[in-house]
């Protein structure tokens, strides 16, 4: 599949059909076939932010969408859809908040990593950084 | 941490049975989180039920609780505030030293069980 593409800001609209306030999203790119590239930058403004700090369902949620969006990245690539897929959480397992909570202006920087994928249901690993520090990291079952 | 309740849903009432707590909750189906989850298709983010049942958690302990590790969540049955704007969620609180570990559940309080949970908070 083609893993060139880099969709950002209003791109990302294409991968997901999460919409404000809840688009925990702002940039996807494909590291390979199996390993997509998720960016969030975290403004005050938020719903997930309370007292400057990202708390940690906007975390979950963040990392749900960033599988999700790689779920509809790899079918767009693959020419089997033209347009987000839905995708629903199934299950969140072995979510761990590393140290302290992102902050107001921090850029989310999230690895995730596609462990198993059957029939409609795919299981992810994922990572979250803050510029090198991990933040959290998951592991997720998404429907599609 | 109020991010949720009063805006999101409102505590109707709540009990507790031996250490286990029950909340009556309503959901409210005007909170702007519906206009983007999704356009036109409203259904209660799995992550809303993630906070909800941190945000009881912290009523039962009277201080802030930081979500420490999310064993496991199942999200079983697709809540709306449309199909059910009243559920109950049920927590059973294992405190340990700083740790405080919850198995949780939301459910219609009759036969639909919508998220089971297993995490772990510090104070």
């Amino acid at each position: 599949m083609d893993i060139q593409k880099i969709y950002k800001d209003e791109d990302i609209k294409k991968l997901l059909n999460q919409r404000n306030p809840i688009l925990m999203v702002d940039s996807l790119s494909a590291v390979d076939d199996l390993n997509g590239l998720a960016g969030l930058t975290i403004h005050a403004d938020n719903m997930f932010c309370y007292n400057g700090k990202f708390t940690e369902p906007g975390l979950i949620e963040h990392i749900a969408q960033s599988a999700s969006a790689f779920v509809s990245y790899r079918a767009i690539a693959e020419g089997t859809a033209d347009n987000a897929l839905l995708g629903f959480i199934g299950e969140v397992k072995k979510f761990k908040l590393c140290g302290e909570l992102p902050s107001v202006n921090d850029i989310l920087s999230t690895t995730v990593s596609i462990q198993s994928s059957v029939m409609n249901i795919t299981m992810f690993s994922a990572e979250t950084k803050v510029n090198d520090r991990v933040v959290a990291t998951c592991q997720m079952k998404l429907s599609v | 941490m109020k991010m949720l309740e009063g805006s999101y849903f409102d505590v109707l009432s709540t009990s507790n049975d031996n250490g286990t707590y029950s909340f009556d909750i309503r959901l409210h189906s005007n909170h702007k989180v519906y206009d983007g989850h999704f356009p036109g298709n409203p259904v209660s983010p799995g992550v809303c039920s993630i906070e909800m049942i941190r945000e009881c958690s912290e009523m039962i302990f009277s201080k802030p609780l930081t979500i420490s590790a999310v064993s496991q969540c199942r999200f079983i049955t697709v809540l709306t505030p449309v199909s059910y704007d009243k559920a109950v969620i049920t927590i059973t609180p294992t405190v340990t030293g700083d740790s405080i570990k919850v198995v949780a559940s939301i459910t219609d309080g009759a036969d639909t069980t919508f998220v089971t949970y297993k995490g772990e908070y510090v104070a």
